[in-house]
Parts: C-alpha cells; sequence; structure tokens
C-alpha cells in the first residue's frame, strides 16, 4: 500500500478523493450515519474516520467483525492544545486485504472518556493504558486501568496533554523530596516485601502499617492475596539477571507455578514522544536510535521514512540501497543477541559469547561509517548523514560471507539440543488468531503462524524488489520463535547479497535544497545556496501540515511511526508504537500457569528491549 | 616389613592428611581457574590472565578478595544458621576423600603405608552418608537467608537431593553386587585384577555420572541456583568468605565425583597394561603383588590425578555446552526414567550373575567380558529403543520451511 514507490499515485488520490471512496468506508458510512462525524485521509491517502466518542466501540467492532479489521496496529492520542478535543486514534489494518484504517474519536479535553476496546482487540490493553498515562482519557469497561509508563501514584498530570510543561509540573527539587519522601511500602506491596513466614519480617511490616495479617491488604491499586494464603509473591527485578533490564515482574507464586504475573515497565521512561514535540524533525534522529539502542539504525531508516513520506518525497536509489543494507545488518544484530541472551536465560552460556563475537564486527561497520557503534543516528531527512565511507560495503560483504558460518555453530550448539528442545517446545504457545488479536508482532507473530511481514505486505525501500522469504512457524512456541529468528538472519543474509549487488552510483541524498543542506560549494559561492543553507539551519525542515502512520518491520515487529505536522519545523506528535511493549503486553497470557523457569524462558524469547517499551 | 606401630601409623596418618589436605585445596583452587579456562578455551576467549603467568594466581586473588569483601546478613536472616550453612555445605566436600585411595601403597622401613587416609571397611556407606550431608547445607542457606530466591533455590536443592541421592544409591549398588565389598581399595585391586569396572557396569557408570551431576548442582542440572532464574539460588544473600565456601564446597564435590567415577569404574590409581603396579595392601601391613617403590607411588598417584583431571574436564565441558532442564523436567528425569530403569537394570544384572554363576564361571576376566556383552547390549537398548536416539540426534526437532508471504491484496 504504502511503498514510496507509489508515492505519486497516493498523492493523486487525496487530491481526487479516491480513498474515501473505498468501499469499507463508504460501507462504513452508510452503516452507521451520522456517528461516523467526518471522513480525511492523511499524507499518504489514507483514510481516517472520525466517529462519534459514544459510539466508538460500536463501529470499531463492526470494522473488525464485518470489514476484516482484525489486527489493532495502534492506540494513541493526540492533543492539539487549547481547547482542542484530544483525538484518541486507533490504527487498523485487515490481514485479509492488507489495508489500513484509522479511526479517530474526539474527547473533550477536561473529561475524556471513551468506551474500552479491549473486548474487541486484546491488543488494547496496554495501550489504553498508555493513552489514559499519557492523556488522562479514561477507557469504560478497561480490565486494569492503571497508569503504565508513569508511577501508579504520579500526581503531576498526563505528560503528553500541551499543557504540561516539558520538565514536569513540579520543580526538580519537589520531584526529589517526593521521590525521598516515598517509603519502601508505597512502592511494593505488602506481600511482596514479605519474606519467608517464619521470618516474621512480614508481621513487623503490616503491624507498622497498622495492618494485620490474614486482612487483605491493597496497595497501588492491585489486589494481593491474604496474607494467610499459600501464594507466594515473588518480585522478579528490577534488578534481575534475565529481565534484560529494568522490568519488574510481581509473580504470584504456587509452589513455582505462576498463577498470575503483572509486569511493571516504566523503569526507563525517558519521554522520547514528549521530547520529539520540543524537537525539530532532524533533531529527533539522534533521539530514535536509543529507544531501540540494540537495533538502533533501524528506528533511525523508520524515522526518516516516516518524515518523508509526511513530506512527500522520494529518496535517492543509492540511499535506499544503503538504507536495506543497514536494515537488514541490524535486524541480524538484535536477533544475534537474541539468540545469545536466551540462550542464557535458558542455561547455555557459550552462544551467547558466539554471538557476541558476530556483533561485534557488526559495531565495526557501525562505527566505520558514522563513527558510533549504538547511537548512530545515521539517517538525515531525505537522504543519510553521509555516503559510506570507500571499502565499507567490501567490509559488508566480507561479513556476509563470514557470518553464516558462526550461525551454523550456533545452531549446532542449539536446534537439536535435546534440553534446548525440551525447554522451548510447547512453551509459551499462542495461535495464529489469538496472536493478532492481541498484538503480537514481528517473529512471534510469524511464529504462530501468520504470514505478515511489513517487508512484504505493505512494502518500503523497494522491499518488494528483493527476493526474501518470510519464515513461518507452525506452533507458537518458544521454539518456533526461535526457528523464525534463525531463519530470518539467513534472509537478511539473502536480501543483504542482493542489496550489494545492486547498490547504485549517484547522489545518496536528495537535492532538494528545503530538505538536505545544499554541499558547501554552493553555499559559499551562491546567494541562493547560502540562503537556503541559512534557513534550513535557523529554522530547521518546515514540513506541511498533516499526519501519518508509518511502519517499517523492525527486529522486533512492526515499527509503527505516527507523526502529526502542523507546517512548523517542530512535530505537533511523535509518536512510536514499540513492538516490544506490543510483545510484552502478552508476556502474562504467554506464561500464566507455567514454572518459574518457563517465565524466564518465554520473556527471553519475546525479545523485548526495555528502552523501546519504556521510551 | 609388617604393620606399622601406632607411632608410626599416627605419623604417617598425619602427614598423609597433611599432604592430601594441602593437595586439595590447591586442586579446588586449580579447579576453579580450570574452569574459568577451559570456559574461555570453548568460547573462543582469552579468560583470566592478568594475575600471574598465564592467570595462575587467580584463584589466590580470588581468595584475597573475598577475605576483605563485607560480610552482610539479610535483615531477619537466622543468624547461626545462616552462618552454618557454608560450613555444612563443606565440611562433607571436604571430608569424603579420606576413604578414598590415590596411588599404590608404599613400603617404608618403618611397614607398609596404604595410600588412603582411611581404609574404613565401610568406605562405600561412608561416602553415600556424608554426600547426603552436604544437602544441608544448601537448604539451611536458602531458608536462613530470609529472602525468597534462596529459599525457592533451597527448596529445590532439597527436593533434588533427596530424589538424586536414590538414584545414586541405586547405582552404586551394581558396583556391590560385582564387587562384593564395600572397601574402596578392594575395589580398585579387583579391577587391577580383572578389567575395569567401566566395561562391565558400563549403563551403571552411565546413571552414576547423570546421578551425580545433580549431586554437584552444576548445569544441566543446577536448579538449586539456575542464575537466570532465582538469580543466584540458595547462596544469592551469602558474600565474602561464606559465598567462597560455598564455591569451594561446590567444586570439591566436583573433584568427588570425578575421583568417585575413576575409582569405581576406571580403576583408581591403576595404570592400565601394566601388571607392575597391582600392588595391594594387606591387613597385616605387608605389600603383596609385587615390589614396591616410591616411584611405582608416584607414579600411579599421577596416574589417578591425569584421569580425575579428565573427569573434572568433562563437567566443566558439559556445563558450557549445554543449557538447563528445566526443574519438573529434572525431577521426571529422576523419578520416572533413572530410578525404574536402575531397578530394572539391578535385576537383569543380578539374574545374568546368577546365570554366569551357574554355569560355573566365577568370577574374572571372562565372567566380566559376559557381562561387558550384556552392558553393551543394554545401552544401545536404552540409546536407540527406550530413548528412540531423543539424546543422540535431538528427535523432535523441528525444521522452519520459509515461504512467502502471501501477494500483496
Amino acid at each position: 500500500m504504502v511503498s514510496s514507490k507509489n508515492l505519486e499515485s497516493r498523492t493523486a488520490a487525496v487530491a481526487e478523493g479516491r480513498a474515501l471512496e473505498r468501499h469499507d468506508v463508504v460501507e462504513l458510512r452508510s452503516r452507521f450515519g451520522r456517528a461516523v462525524r467526518r471522513l480525511e485521509t492523511d499524507a499518504l491517502g489514507e483514510p481516517i474516520v472520525h466517529v462519534d466518542p459514544e459510539h466508538n466501540t460500536d463501529v470499531l467492532g463492526y470494522l473488525r467483525d464485518a470489514q476484516g479489521f482484525d489486527m489493532l496496529k495502534d492506540v494513541t492520542g493526540l492533543d492539539l492544545g487549547g481547547d482542542q478535543p484530544v483525538q484518541v486514534v486507533y490504527q487498523l489494518w485487515s490481514t485479509s486485504e492488507s489495508k489500513p484504517l484509522r479511526v479517530k474519536a474526539e474527547v473533550p479535553p477536561d473529561r475524556p472518556k471513551l468506551k474500552s476496546a479491549f473486548g474487541i482487540w486484546r491488543a488494547a490493553n496496554w495501550l489504553e493504558r498508555e493513552v489514559y498515562d499519557m492523556f488522562g482519557v479514561r477507557f469504560e469497561g478497561h480490565p486494569d486501568p492503571r497508569r503504565i509508563l508513569m508511577p501508579e501514584n504520579y500526581e503531576e498530570g498526563y505528560p503528553l496533554r500541551k499543557g504540561f510543561p516539558l520538565r514536569g509540573r513540579f520543580t526538580r527539587a519537589e520531584q526529589t523530596r517526593r521521590a525521598l519522601a516515598r517509603d519502601l511500602e508505597d512502592i511494593y506491596s505488602l506481600a511482596e516485601l514479605e519474606v519467608a513466614r517464619s521470618g516474621g519480617r512480614g508481621q513487623e511490616l503490616a503491624s507498622r502499617l497498622g495492618q494485620v495479617p490474614g486482612v487483605s491488604v491493597s496497595v497501588a491499586g492491585a489486589d494481593v492475596p491474604d496474607l494467610e494464603t499459600s501464594n507466594m509473591i515473588l518480585n522478579i527485578g528490577p534488578q534481575h539477571p534475565a529481565t534484560h533490564g529494568v522490568l519488574r515482574l510481581v509473580v504470584e507464586l504456587d509452589g513455582e507455578t505462576i498463577v498470575k504475573c503483572t509486569p511493571h515497565i516504566g523503569y526507563l521512561h525517558t519521554g522520547f514522544e514528549k521530547l520529539g514535540e520540543y524537537r525539530t524533525w532532524n533533531q529527533n534522529i539522534p533521539l530514535t536510535d536509543r529507544i531501540d539502542y540494540l537495533a538502533p539504525m533501524l528506528y533511525n531508516i523508520g524515522y526518516a521514512l516516516a518524515v518523508e513520506r509526511l513530506l512527500g518525497i522520494d529518496i535517492t536509489p543509492r540511499c535506499k540501497v544503503i538504507r536495506v543494507i543497514c536494515s537488514e545488518l541490524n535486524r541480524i544484530l538484535s536477533h544475534l543477541i537474541w539468540v545469545g541472551t536466551t540462550a542464557i536465560d535458558i542455561g547455555a552460556f557459550t552462544p551467547f559469547l558466539y554471538t557476541f563475537q558476530e556483533r561485534e564486527r557488526i559495531y565495526n561497520l557501525h562505527e566505520a561509517y558514522c563513527g558510533a557503534r549504538m547511537t548512530t543516528s545515521v539517517t538525515r531527512i531525505g537522504g543519510m548523514m553521509a555516503d559510506v565511507p570507500p571499502g565499507w560495503l567490501d567490509g559488508v560483504a566480507e561479513f556476509v560471507e563470514t557470518f553464516p558460518k558462526t550461525l551454523a555453530e550456533t545452531e549446532r550448539l542449539l536446534t537439536q539440543n535435546s534440553i534446548w528442545i525440551g525447554r522451548t517446545q510447547g512453551v509459551g504457545v499462542m495461535g495464529g488468531a489469538d496472536a493478532i488479536n492481541s498484538g503480537l508482532c514481528g517473529p512471534n507473530l510469524r511464529a504462530s503462524g501468520v504470514a505478515y511481514d511489513v517487508r512484504k505486505d505493505n512494502p518500503y525501500l523497494d522491499y518488494e524488489t528483493y527476493d526474501f522469504d518470510v519464515p513461518i512457524g507452525e506452533n507458537g512456541d518458544t521454539y518456533d520463535r526461535y526457528l523464525v529468528r534463525m531463519e530470518e538472519m539467513r534472509q537478511s543474509l539473502r536480501i543483504l547479497e542482493q542489496a550489494l549487488d545492486r547498490v547504485p552510483d549517484g547522489p545518496i541524498n536528495v537535492s532538494d535544497p528545503r530538505v538536505i543542506l545544499p554541499p558547501k560549494s554552493e553555499v559559499m559561492n551562491s546567494i541562493d545556496g547560502m540562503i537556503a543553507h541559512f534557513k534550513l539551519v535557523m529554522e530547521g525542515l518546515k514540513v506541511p501540515a498533516g499526519e501519518v502512520w508509518s511502519s517499517i518491520e523492525s527486529s522486533k515487529g512492526e515499527l509503527g511511526i505516527y507523526l502529526v505536522a502542523d507546517g512548523g519545523p517542530k512535530p505537533v506528535r511523535c509518536r512510536y508504537r514499540a513492538p516490544s511493549f506490543m510483545n510484552m503486553s502478552n508476556l502474562p497470557a504467554l506464561i500464566e500457569g507455567s514454572l518459574i523457569a518457563d517465565l524466564i524462558a518465554v520473556n527471553a524469547s519475546i525479545d523485548i528491549v526495555l528502552g523501546e517499551i519504556d521510551r | 616389613m609388617g604393620q606399622l606401630s601406632t607411632t608410626a601409623f599416627l605419623i604417617s596418618s598425619a602427614l598423609k592428611v597433611l599432604g592430601v589436605f594441602t593437595i586439595w585445596l590447591l586442586a579446588v583452587a586449580g579447579v576453579t581457574l580450570a574452569e574459568r579456562k577451559v570456559a574461555a578455551w570453548i568460547q573462543d576467549r582469552s579468560g583470566p590472565n592478568r594475575v600471574g603467568p598465564w592467570g595462575t594466581f587467580q584463584p589466590l586473588a580470588d581468595g584475597l578478595k573475598n577475605f576483605v569483601k563485607e560480610e552482610n546478613l539479610p535483615a531477619g536472616a537466622s543468624r547461626w544458621l545462616f552462618y552454618l550453612a557454608p560450613v555444612i555445605s563443606m565440611f562433607p566436600a571436604f571430608v569424603v576423600f579420606a576413604v578414598i585411595p590415590f596411588a599404590a601403597p608404599l613400603a617404608t622401613p618403618w611397614g607398609g603405608v596404604n595410600m588412603v587416609i582411611a581404609d574404613l571397611p565401610i568406605g562405600f556407606l561412608f561416602i553415600v552418608a556424608l554426600g547426603s550431608l552436604g544437602v544441608y547445607g544448601l537448604v539451611l542457606g536458602g531458608w536462613a537467608s530470609n529472602s525468597k530466591y534462596p529459599f525457592l533455590g533451597g527448596v529445590r536443592a532439597s527436593a533434588q537431593m533427596i530424589s538424586y541421592e536414590v538414584a545414586l544409591g541405586l547405582s552404586l549398588v551394581p558396583i556391590l553386587m560385582l564387587s562384593g565389598n564395600v572397601s574402596l581399595p578392594g575395589i580398585v585391586h579387583q579391577q587391577q585384577q580383572s578389567l575395569w569396572f567401566v566395561l562391565p557396569l558400563l549403563v551403571g557408570l552411565l546413571f552414576f555420572t547423570i546421578s551425580y551431576f545433580a549431586e554437584t548442582n552444576r548445569l544441566p542440572f543446577d536448579m538449586p541456583e539456575a542464575e537466570s532464574e532465582l538469580v543466584y539460588g540458595f547462596h544469592t544473600e551469602y558474600s565474602a568468605m561464606k559465598f567462597a565456601m560455598f564455591m569451594m564446597a561446590e567444586y570439591s564435590n566436583l573433584i568427588i565425583a570425578s575421583a568417585l567415577i575413576v575409582t569405581f569404574f576406571f580403576g583408581g590409581w591403576d595404570i592400565p597394561f601394566w601388571t607392575g603396579d597391582d600392588l595391594r595392601y594387606a591387613a597385616d601391613g605387608s605389600i603383596a603383588g609385587g615390589q614396591s617403590a616410591w616411584w611405582i607411588t608416584l607414579l600411579t598417584g599421577l596416574a589417578y590425578a591425569l584421569k580425575v583431571g579428565f573427569f573434572v574436564f568433562l563437567y566443566i565441558w558439559v556445563r558450557w555446552t549445554v543449557p538447563r532442564f528445566r526443574y519438573d523436567q529434572v525431577m521426571a528425569l529422576g523419578w520416572k526414567i533413572l530410578i525404574p530403569l536402575l531397578v530394572v537394570y539391578i535385576i537383569v544384572l543380578g539374574a545374568v550373575m546368577l546365570l554366569l554363576e551357574g554355569a560355573g564361571i566365577t568370577f574374572g576376566t571372562r565372567y566380566l567380558l559376559w557381562l561387558t556383552a550384556l552392558n553393551l547390549i543394554l545401552m544401545l537398548g536404552i540409546m536407540f529403543w527406550l530413548d528412540r536416539s531423543r539424546i543422540i540426534v535431538g528427535t523432535g526437532w523441528r525444521q522452519m520451511r520459509p515461504q512467502q508471504a502471501k501477494p500483496r491484496g
């Protein structure tokens, strides 16, 4: 649908208003009448349906059941400031027809309230919590309407509302004072602090709180069981060897069986989305690679692509191929650390070091290209930060040639290993339909048997011209997730080989002086060049008013970037739909009823990176 | 040459204890280094190489660090049990070696000296009894820490140790049946006279090794620690020297496991294909079977160390190669596979021994060769019929069929 190739025809479609004649939109309108308030198109010509907030779930339910929009990709908010209504944006996708649809509901900013879409898509669970957390929109009927990224007792308000200052409502001194004034018991529930009963510490804490053991204590909104029950509450994290960052899983255990698992995230919340509204378009790029620091270039590329789509510009052929090379290198980079850390979590340490050596080679390539190893910031809107240095492509070619050996060695340690098979097969199973409904994405979704890959279903960077396969699992268990990722690395190598063969000569950046700085010779020698340079440096790039929901296939899943521009030098909204966030929200469903060891294995297998979850 | 006088016995015993203990501590330190060096070698990295030549003094540096590190005691911990646990854990690990013969007996001017610290007539039972004491250290350590991860580790430790104690005990029964005595020097002597028991008790060796992997809490059976699940299991809350004591216990147990495998199945200190070392210490202090000499004792001691070293290497090798079992899989393996199979094995072995003796074949090389044949058949049966080569080729692995995603709609 949205390849940069047919951007032009797309723009034409907007002009003619054809997108709004799409049969699903027409049917929707005829069926719901005034509940569909108005129709718009975005920068790509995709339809946006504004619905009456009273009827949002009716429309969404109809879209899922009658129109085949089985995938809820994103729920997010949009505040335009002032008294304008807060918009809640639902980004839908139909896997059968490969088409998107955006539904918006406008709610008054003072008492925003909507019906929860959780009953339609389980994927809405965490997404709606995030909208509540960031915009204060309450979702009626949501099973767990708590804050998600901010602390549960956060008092400063809703950060992504325009009225919320970047530094927060309280002064730094006040924030520090409040943080220090908090007691352990404010953060952790009594049942978590209570240790083996004989220690007596639990009773001591209980009496300090004026509680009596045996009375149900409710702390921080979570229902904790009686102190008299035999279930143990175990806090896995925030510091734990197997949480891959600062993640806290509160696990209720019956013996070693997990009765209930509640992930607590937000420890690494950086506010990239809020920060994005205060940076110019190009200044946002260094923020993007800090989100998923394990595949930084993918985020750079995804973001640049989204802005370019919003601008309606087409990047140069050389840039496209270089971006494909960077994307696939980073996919391998991320999958390698996935294999390594998952193996560690299941007890095999050695594959980790094998994969790390290969990662080191990719990092060396990063360094040779842009000087940085992790925080690459390699793209610019309209191109790359520079052309690749001489010999760099040979380095990539050498990597492509030698890497399969290590991959095979790693596979030999794991694929047919009986213990590995025993630990991963049948663990953390989710079927295809469930996986689509609950927002599982990327290799996890494909392991469940759903052949959805943005590179195939909604190609960008000319991915449709590369010959590669999409590996699909059958059982949706941890073992399939492993196999899918191993195979994806091989497919990435195939893409890399083809890309290396076709790197065209020519400029890496577009020659549009409104987007890319003109060359120094022009700046110094012509008045036009100097003016263009001056305007770009002083004012930044201007993006025409409009919005776009653009996505790429990141290593973790579908990375959606929702950008809203008002014609100014900075985004109005800069939303990252993080694939890890979606995958993580499915962890409880995947592991409840299994053992602690499975929790660790499954948690590792869904490939989370906390920077991306917490943003 | 005759029996040692009481004074000479005391002096020789004291010297043996001192010597063995010193070498033991050095060996434990050496194994910690070996673990890291072998791991590094397997993982294609350097390993410790800063302290001393080739990192040789790394264990000393570790020891020093552990001496000066801060000791901590978690709030609400049971103080005495918390302190006692590492000691309980270490004590059996250091004492079991007393009954294991480590070299050929040596004739001295004061009488024959048996190269085992204490040739207990119940050597066998001593090992089993003390070996199972070690679990108290783990359980108490986990419980006394007053912390949830150690607690879970302790629970796992007790369950696992109890289950595998049974399997371990059962896997020793075939040796008892074959050797007919419980003295370890006696068992070594029998192997010298005929065949190493590895051949006639091949299946027994398999089960014994697996059980001892579980007993030593090494990967793939390191349930009580399971660092990616339980942080560090039963010793999460331990630091400094108490932590080091747990580590020393672990590595001592590793050496003991190897030493026992060597003693029971690989002829102890016997040097193969050489009858010059077939010496035997008799109860009256005389040494039978050949001319005793200091170099024979030394050579056999070295042979013993080499064999033990090989099995230590094997343990390390396995640890850095395979993933960890899940807790319930460990228990299932113990109760549902090892124990029933061992019972069957014991019955089959007993029946065949009875048959052989009925056929007039007495204990000797021929007798053992018959048992070897039986064991080979059983081994093949276990591997290819019972296990259906699940372990060897990992049957049950699935292949990924890459496919094109559906064409765009």
